[in-house]
């Protein structure tokens, strides 16, 4: 579902060449829960963003779902990124509105009606706890508010793989346990969950746990 | 479309703003030089003019011509010792009033009638009462008339045949008026604009006529209430619509001539202005399309295809332009319609302000805003997304 083949990603900074993945090889499959580990700048956001076609590698493939990550840009990337990947990111990307606005914007570029886009909004609302706040302005919620709407934007899309970039960090321990619970049974229902975290490690329970230090994997392991 | 986010209230006004102030002065100043250039043809007629030389013209010594060609019939038209008057209607001030025309028209074969004087002096003879006469006639009358009334069985008083009619106006008298230097028998005409008929009133005529030259006040009793209210607003000098009459006739060409130039440099400037909007209105755009490069990144990670994203830009731009399109219409509309409606028609009988250029320009406008958003937003939604939200 995932497969990355000697991956590297370059980027200019600071007036010279860094490297942020250093021929990276790593396959996924269907059902599995991986953990990203790693220090700050071992590269497990760029990472994230290659698996899930967010970014193009400098060198080497990178594909999800069969599509090559060289076609961020196409109709059938777009597609993909509608109905079949979710995002989660660390600081949350919402853009101005309501919550419920916020949250069904996936669904605007479907061809569904309002009504079916307001019940499943709703519905995955309800699901992460917020719903109540539907029509709230997105300024006025709290911080694990704001990441709980992140996950609802990911959930309603009712994807296939969630690549969640640490999405408990800066959250209280009831939260993040309410999140983690909720990862977990995503993926007791066959979703695959790519995460990168450094918050709440020990109370997550991946299938798999990838190490990566400057650019490079160096540990792979099975962890149930 | 509503689920991006709007522009805040205060760009949205200064951007419409933008476009109307910018807009406004740069129509208003091509349609000001196209109107007046406009009067000015309008008055004068489509004509050709040339210079005309009769120094040897008899009488004429020391005056220049213009000959005009319109619809190829030759009249002189020249500032000499003849002063015209003829009336309109002024709708805004509800009565008739006096164009004062210090020049006289008539056919150049008659105008140049008093230069065989030399060539007859050459022949050893002078000029023939007939030929007095004829010219006499014929310049009062001051068009192409075929007919040179045979006036000389006739009495002061006796109206005279009028076989046909200028062009443009119409002959309504044409009387014997008296004895003038050799002729016993001189005549006159009353002559109105066939475009003044509809308003024509009682005493509203054009005269032609000259007293120091051929014919006294005391030969034109015949015509006695129309000379007196000649005389009348004669007396009348400050009329405003004499200062534009009072242009000399070989100046007329440098007028149009003037113009048709500044009209030109009017719209190259324009040209100009239109460039400095341009670049002002795709900074503008570029500028907010690079401030929301999130949710731009946004929308893509949330499965929208870069061509979506690009026209929901455009769209919203789109209609952001045309209110202030509109205002820079209605603001140049009232200026032309107020301020140089006024200053035209204090002037000019005719006023024919042109929206054309505008309306080129604001389809022009529209669309270039359109496609200048769109390229803008998608080049930028053509970048990986999570390069966009790296940058943010």
């Amino acid at each position: 579902m995932v497969e990355l083949r000697d991956v590297s990603k370059v980027f200019f900074s600071g007036g010279s060449l860094k490297t942020a993945l250093d021929k990276v090889n790593l396959t996924v499959e269907r059902g599995e829960f991986v953990c990203l580990k790693g220090r700050s700048g071992a590269g497990k956001t760029t990472l994230l963003n290659l698996a899930g076609g967010l970014d193009a590698p400098t060198s080497g493939s990178a594909s999800v779902l069969g599509i090559d990550a060289r076609l961020y840009a196409s109709q059938r990337m777009a597609e993909l990124r509608n109905r079949r990947i979710g995002f989660v990111f660390q600081i949350f990307h919402l853009v101005p509105g309501d919550l419920f606005h916020n949250v069904s914007l996936p669904l605007q570029m479907r061809r569904m009606s309002r009504r079916e886009q307001e019940r499943r909004t709703m519905e995955v609302l309800e699901r992460v706890g917020i719903e109540g706040l539907a029509r709230q302005d997105i300024r006025t919620l709290s911080g694990g508010e704001r990441q709980r709407a992140v996950f609802a934007r990911a959930l309603v899309k009712e994807p296939e793989i969630i690549f969640a970039d640490e999405p408990f960090s800066n959250l209280d321990d009831i939260t993040a346990g309410a999140l983690i619970h909720l990862m977990e049974e995503l993926h007791s229902n066959g979703k695959m969950i790519f995460l990168v975290t450094h918050s709440y490690e020990d109370r997550v329970q991946p299938t798999r746990t990838i190490f990566l230090e400057e650019g490079h994997l160096i540990k792979d392991e099975k962890t149930s | 479309m509503k689920k991006l986010r709007k522009p805040g209230t205060f760009r949205f006004v200064s951007f419409v703003l933008f476009i109307a102030i910018s807009i406004c002065p740069a129509t208003f100043v091509v349609s000001a030089i196209e109107a007046t250039r406009k009067s000015i043809l309008h008055e004068f007629g489509d004509m050709k003019w040339e210079q005309f030389d009769v120094e040897d013209a008899y009488e004429y010594k020391h005056l220049k011509a213009l000959k005009i060609q319109n619809d190829n019939i030759d009249y002189a038209f020249s500032v000499s010792p003849y002063i015209m008057y003829y009336p309109f209607y002024d709708e805004d001030r509800g009565k008739i009033r006096y164009h004062e025309l210090p020049t006289c028209a008539m056919s150049v074969d008659d105008f140049l009638l008093g230069s065989k004087k030399k060539q007859y002096l050459l022949e050893g003879r002078n000029l023939t009462a007939e030929d007095h006469e004829k010219r006499a006639a014929s310049a009062i009358i001051a068009a192409d008339f075929n007919d040179i009334a045979d006036y000389k069985d006739r009495k002061v008083g006796d109206k005279l045949k009028i076989c046909s009619q200028p062009k443009d106006f119409l002959c309504v008298e044409h009387r014997i008026v008296g004895k003038f230097k050799d002729l016993e028998n001189a005549a006159c005409s009353v002559i109105i604009p066939k475009s003044s008929v509809s308003n024509f009133q009682e005493g509203s005529y054009w005269l032609a006529w000259d007293e120091q030259t051929y014919f006294g006040v005391k030969e034109l009793l015949y015509l006695k209430s129309t000379v007196e209210e000649i005389i009348h607003y004669l007396m009348r000098v400050s009329d405003d619509y004499t200062k534009l009459y009072n242009v000399k006739a070989n100046q007329y060409e440098k007028m149009v001539r003037t113009m048709t130039r500044l009209s030109r440099l009017s719209i190259a400037v324009f040209i100009l202005l239109l460039f400095v909007v341009a670049f002002g209105i795709v900074n503008f755009i570029v500028l907010t399309v690079w401030e929301r490069k999130k949710d731009i990144a946004v929308a893509l990670v949330a499965g929208y295809t870069k061509e979506k994203v690009a026209l929901i830009f455009a769209l919203r731009y789109f209609l952001i332009c045309v209110p202030g399109l509109v205002l820079g219409f209605v603001l140049s509309a009232a200026l032309t319609q107020t301020a140089l409606r006024n200053i035209l028609m204090e002037q000019f009988s005719h006023f024919d302000p042109s929206y054309d250029a505008f309306a080129a320009v604001s389809v022009v406008s529209l669309v270039a805003c359109f496609f200048v958003c769109f390229i803008s937003v998608w080049t930028v939604a053509s970048r990986p997304p999570a390069e966009l939200l790296r940058e943010n």
